[in-house]
């Protein structure tokens, strides 16, 4: 299926429209295995409908989507997540009516025992692996620095701890790619440093990382690649020092007549 | 913490089932009894579908309409034994259940309300105009439940069957909430999209739950059908299905012993109303009301929330 070779992400021609709305345009690039790519643009440029595309959300019109060498076009969520896709949401998708520590075992449905029968009869396999469920959820809160609201219902936590709770929910998937829809939106410069930290220390576990992020600072810190997108087309893509110096990326972010 | 507190519940409901027989209670306390015991049963199976992963039916008097039909007229036309009634019953149910699921729940919010409400409206057109199979509004005499020639009769007979069911169906919904398929219905509420993302297949799981709900009052409409020996179509009408979501909305929607409180207060109200005459919808209205006003999460889960605070 996948070669040691494949890249994490390939995407290849792809286009979307809404109406008359080219939101990408004849996009391609690609992710390599193992590094941490964000994904930049001005407001409007497509990085969400990029995102969306990427995560089953949406239909491309056109254009190839390969996930560690596998073609993954248009599949739903539930299916790219089997294939080791996970993602956070850059406007919170946190489930308020449950715990915290129970948000993050969702993460885990894919590996547990899901029948309805099995979990109204709770047989001592299914009471085992689920305890094992709940300890590793507590490890990945832990992980993610809100270990201590593991208890309490998700709509009590403060706005940055739901943030490092979508990030442990996505990692209890065991993903082998995460994309995080701009996880430092909405953060103080110190808790920004520390998601920096964290996005490294996840890279550092082997998973590869698509980052979507209007903090400069954290992309340069954090980042292998860079593609820059404007108005749904790539304006650059390549190492970071490379895109930093791009003229047209300069051009595009500050307005400079080209 | 959390599992003590469940089988603390458990412990309650078992107590206070087994105390009511001790009391000495008259053939109208049992009869309410039973009625509670049903009508819980039938509320659990609907919290697990509304309460806790989201999708509302105001149409869930027309599964209970199935079984309770489907016992009468297997029973009475084709002379089944009652308990071959009672699984047909209950398996044509949750086919039914599963096939209309499909296009049903891919509706969300409004549009859910009103694909179920007309689910109900239908089947009640139904139970009234195929007088040849139903009686129509004359309604239709439902034999004794008998298993192997040894009928149930009695109160305290049917009290204890309830009882039992009761306990067993809150066990198992207790269990189901807090496993994984149980979270997974949860997560849908809470965040479909997160859901999914997590690799859950949202649809399937609203469908499984949709069939469990609908099979579970499809088993109690049966044995009403029995209990009460008669069987009239305002037994799975609109009336009913609005019940039975007051039930799970007063006792705590995603709370399984909420759906017993709301169960015992619904119908129980009428009765002890009963004596105001003429106000008593007035009353029942009124207190329905405040109760929405001042507990809006539900009984069971607003004292939790109190009692929770008091001792942290």
């Amino acid at each position: 299926m996948s070669t040691p070779a494949a890249d994490a992400l390939k995407v290849e021609g792809l286009s979307i429209a809404f109406g008359g709305v080219k939101a990408i345009q004849d996009l391609s690039f690609e992710v390599r295995a193992g590094t941490v790519h964000a994904i930049i643009g001005p407001n409007g440029a497509g990085k969400t409908t990029l995102i969306n595309l990427v995560t089953g959300i949406y239909r491309p019109t056109a254009g190839r989507i390969a996930l560690f060498g596998r073609d993954v076009g248009g599949m739903p969520p539930e299916k790219l997540a089997r294939l080791g896709l996970s993602r956070t949401f850059q406007n919170l998708q946190v489930c308020m009516n449950m715990s915290a520590v129970d948000n993050v075992m969702i993460g885990a449905h894919m590996s547990l025992g899901t029948g309805l029968l099995r979990g109204m009869f709770r047989p001592p396999a299914l009471r085992r692996v689920d305890a094992e469920c709940r300890a590793r959820a507590h490890a990945l809160m832990d992980f993610v620095g809100v270990g201590a609201d593991a208890k309490a219902q998700a709509s009590q936590l403060s706005y940055g701890a739901l943030k490092r709770l979508e990030i442990a929910r996505a990692l209890a998937t065991s993903p082998r790619l995460l994309l995080m829809d701009e996880p430092a939106a909405g953060l103080n410069h110190t808790e920004t440093a520390q998601i920096e930290v964290l996005i490294r220390r996840i890279a550092e576990n082997g998973t590869t990382v698509v980052l979507v992020e209007h903090d400069m600072k954290l992309v340069m810190g954090v980042s292998d690649r860079i593609l820059a997108l404007h108005y749904g087309r790539r304006l650059a893509l390549g190492g970071t020092a490379e895109v930093r110096n791009d003229p047209e990326v300069i051009a595009a972010y500050l307005g400079a007549e080209a | 913490m959390r599992f003590s507190n469940r089988h603390a519940g458990l412990a309650l409901l078992a107590a206070l089932l087994l105390l009511f027989p001790l009391l000495g209670p008259s053939s109208f306390a049992y009869d309410i009894a039973i009625r509670i015991a049903i009508n819980a049963v039938v509320v659990i199976g609907l919290n697990l579908l509304f309460g806790y992963a989201g999708q509302i039916s105001l149409g869930h008097a027309a599964f209970f309409g199935f079984g309770a039909y489907a016992s009468a007229i297997l029973t009475t036309h084709f002379d089944w034994p009652p308990l071959a009634a009672l699984a047909a019953g209950a398996i044509a149910t949750g086919v039914l259940a599963f096939v209309i699921a499909w296009p049903i729940l891919r509706l969300a919010g409004h549009h859910l309300a009103m694909a179920t409400l007309s689910l109900g409206l239908i089947a009640a057109i139904v139970f009234n105009n195929e007088t040849r199979w139903t009686g129509g509004s004359d309604g239709m005499a439902v034999p004794a439940l008998s298993v192997l020639g040894t009928s149930l009769s009695g109160e305290p007979a049917w009290y204890a069957l309830t009882a039992a069911l009761l306990l067993l169906a809150t066990w198992a919904a207790s269990n189901l909430v807090d496993s994984p398929a149980g979270r997974a219905l949860q997560a849908i509420r809470g965040s479909e999209v997160a859901a999914r993302t997590v690799g859950i297949e949202a649809g399937r799981f609203k469908t499984r739950v949709f069939v469990l709900s609908a099979v579970m009052a499809s088993v109690m409409g049966s044995l009403m059908a029995h209990y009460v020996g008669f069987l009239t179509p305002a037994a799975a009408g609109l009336t009913r299905s609005v019940e039975f979501v007051m039930m799970v909305v007063l006792g705590g929607t995603a709370s399984v012993f909420g759906s017993i409180v709301g169960a015992a207060i619904i119908t129980l109200l009428p009765q002890v109303l009963h004596a105001f005459e003429s106000f008593e919808t007035l009353l029942l209205g009124l207190i329905l009301t405040a109760a929405m006003i001042f507990m809006r999460a539900g009984i069971v889960p607003t004292l939790k929330g109190l009692f929770a605070r008091r001792s942290p």
